[in-house]
């Protein structure tokens, strides 16, 4: 066998461990056809799917209850009634389902706590992670942490972030978005503090002008914005390489780290556009939890993820 | 992954996606024996396109001294150890492109710089390599002494494992011209295209969050006219143009001339498996071993055919339109000892002499009873 055989016999081909080498439009392929087949299984299939080919599972093992709260959901992750809340510890797996994966994960539970309020749903996640990674820089990734939802809780879909028709909708809170409010400066200045720019195209330009130089920010990639006012992005998938930013930002959270342990808030209103998330005091749906660790070199697939969850609404 | 067909290699190889080759492929060619290094091209890349802020560590062209110079750090060296020995045979690549060497999980095998590496792009100016004895003649080639320079931008290459690294498929190739792209709107700065790319061409924008990389002057390809770097180069050691598809040679064409006819010009490390679109007329004087290493197993036959430049008056013509005009010579003519370069339409662009004329005065000028310093 030369090297090139046994390279590709290392590669997966399709199964439910993965799509290995399939590209992404090859993925949705796959996945639209897994829509399909999960219209004529019926509301009973929630679906995993891995590339070409996907799976029913079996309704999730793990259950939470979202806890009515009588007044707003704190922000704050410290708050007393967060404390108050028993926690569901939710094992977290390594991302090993398309490439690029995640060789050895280093966040094994995070221990999750929901509340709502009738009008705002809010998840309190805490995971032990030792160092503080807040920076995105060249080859300097950020702790984060994310919460994904079926936009439409009767309509079952891929906890692989989702699949064609059968968006999901995804709030992901970034410890350096969350530096970068609190401190009032971008990622890079705390990174290389002593760079000098002699000449920049603000200065020869002026702000609104120059902002053709920066073509990130110039299209409204929120990577690049300038102007954080939350720790935490709204999107919306279906599928592998989908990700996109939701138009309508309202989502808020706050992380404090503090003894080796990262505690974070996110909270969004329980009902948006068709894009978001609508939901119900008594109603039920599945919420799934995805962490990275930014000292690891996470990011992107580089990833821990959980299962779905079945969510329960306190009426 | 899908088989594809890489002419580079002489071989089908492994990639992430299935062979689509855009409508037509930019490509360039640059002579190392004529670059001195004035950094002129980095200059004029520099200006126009990376002066923000996050940029300012970037440098979408650069020129860097062999064998000690790299932007960077070890940028080829890395790559070189990640492939291990390859070797070719009849002209067939016998070891393991990024691609192929991919480790399990991950669509191509790559390295992601940190800052310090991309902190020194001047390291190993102008520093030689191997030794001479003081007083030593350098009468033969190659040099016991040597370096050279590498003037390097995006390959914009066939296979690029940059496009093929993205998860999220934010990295594109033109259909109509080859250029690859990385759309600001859907980059997430994940870097995993600057771990992949072996030429280490894509670069983090530190202030947007977003990866950044050459993007060929797209906006002068698209009216005709060569690139800043190209345009820029008082050395005239560059041109740009289209190149055919591997079973197409036109003669007339400068690109496939240069490639595929005298075969004077090859790809930079094409053991990569990208199939990389700049191609490089090798270094004379630098040792064999080191070029063939670097440009493949075409290098010696490469350099005696250049160093026949002179008998050759279509390949001397060609040369000598390198640098000539301001636009982009689909097609070129040599004939009574001038070369002409023509535009899309057919139209004359340019026409250089062979030669340019030489007279030669006396040492003394008689009518002003004085001798004269230049007399060429």
């Amino acid at each position: 066998m030369t090297m090139n055989e046994r390279n590709r016999q290392d590669e997966p081909r399709g199964g439910p461990f993965g799509p290995g080498g399939v590209s992404r439009r090859a993925f949705i392929q796959g996945a639209a056809g897994a829509g399909a087949a999960a219209a004529v299984a019926g509301a009973a299939g929630w679906l995993v799917t891995g590339g070409a080919d996907e799976f029913e599972t079996e309704p999730p093992k793990n259950r939470i209850v979202a806890r009515r709260a009588s007044g707003s959901v704190p922000r704050d992750p410290g708050d007393a009634t967060w404390r108050s809340l028993t926690s569901l510890a939710v094992p977290m797996l390594a991302q090993n389902m398309t490439t690029p994966r995640v060789k050895a994960p280093t966040i094994q539970t995070i221990a999750l706590r929901s509340l709502h309020n009738g009008s705002e749903i809010g998840f309190h996640l805490e995971w032990a992670d030792q160092a503080v990674d807040d920076i995105e820089a060249i080859a300097r990734f950020r702790d984060s942490v994310a919460v994904e939802l079926p936009v439409d809780p009767d309509r079952p879909t891929s906890v692989m972030m989702g699949q064609i028709g059968r968006p999901v909708h995804i709030l992901h809170w970034r410890a350096s978005w969350q530096s970068e409010m609190e401190s009032g400066s971008r990622s890079v200045q705390r990174a290389f503090p002593n760079a000098v720019n002699e000449v920049t195209p603000e200065a020869v330009l002026g702000e609104e002008a120059s902002r053709v130089y920066y073509p990130a920010l110039y299209v409204g990639n929120l990577m690049a914005s300038r102007k954080r006012t939350t720790p935490v992005e709204e999107l919306i998938a279906e599928g592998f390489g989908t990700l996109t930013a939701q138009e309508d930002q309202r989502a808020e959270g706050r992380g404090v780290q503090s003894n080796g342990l990262w505690s974070v808030v996110i909270v969004v209103p329980i009902s948006g556009s068709a894009n978001q998330v609508s939901l119900k005091p008594g109603g039920m749906t599945r919420v799934a939890l995805a962490a990275w660790d930014g000292g690891a070199g996470n990011r992107g697939a580089r990833k821990q993820w959980s299962n779905w969850i079945s969510l329960e609404l306190e009426s | 992954m899908p088989e594809v067909y890489n002419w580079q290699l002489g071989r089908t190889m492994a990639y992430q996606y299935d062979a689509g080759r855009p409508k037509r492929q930019i490509a360039w060619v640059f002579d190392t024996n004529k670059c001195i290094a004035c950094q002129t091209c980095t200059v004029a890349c520099k200006q126009t396109w990376t002066w923000g802020r996050g940029q300012e560590y970037m440098l979408w062209n650069n020129v860097e001294t062999k064998p000690y110079g790299f932007f960077p750090t070890g940028w080829d060296v890395r790559l070189l150890e990640m492939l291990g020995p390859g070797g070719w045979q009849d002209g067939e690549y016998g070891g393991q492109t990024v691609a192929e060497a991919a480790p399990q999980g991950e669509r191509v095998r790559g390295w992601l710089p940190e800052s310090e590496h991309w902190t020194y792009p001047n390291m190993g100016e102008d520093e030689p390599a191997g030794t001479a004895a003081q007083g030593t003649y350098i009468g033969r080639l190659p040099h016991d002494m040597w370096f050279f320079y590498l003037a390097r931008i995006c390959n914009h290459c066939t296979y690029p494992a940059c496009l093929a690294a993205c998860p999220r498929e934010a990295i594109y190739k033109r259909p109509e011209d080859g250029i690859v792209l990385v759309d600001q709107s859907r980059c997430r700065g994940y870097q995993e295209c600057v771990s992949a790319c072996p030429y280490k061409k894509v670069m983090l924008n530190n202030t947007t969050g977003t990866s950044e990389k050459c993007i060929a002057c797209y906006p002068k390809i698209e009216q005709g006219e060569q690139p800043q770097c190209v345009t820029s180069c008082i050395g005239r050691i560059r041109i740009a143009g289209f190149i055919s598809p591997p079973d197409v040679v036109h003669k007339e064409n400068p690109i496939d001339f240069l490639v595929k006819v005298r075969k004077v010009a090859l790809p930079l490390y094409a053991q990569s498996g990208t199939e990389p679109n700049v191609y490089y007329i090798p270094p004379m004087h630098a040792p064999r071993e080191y070029v063939r290493q670097m440009f493949g197993p075409g290098a010696d036959a490469a350099i005696e055919t250049y160093a026949k430049a002179k008998d050759d008056p279509e390949l001397l013509g060609l040369m000598m339109l390198f640098g000539s005009s301001e636009r982009i010579m689909h097609r070129f003519a040599v004939e009574d000892e001038v070369a002409r370069g023509f535009d899309e339409k057919g139209e004359e662009v340019v026409s250089v002499p062979l030669r340019e004329p030489t007279f030669i005065r006396t040492y003394f000028d008689s009518v002003r009873q004085s001798y004269l310093h230049n007399i060429t």
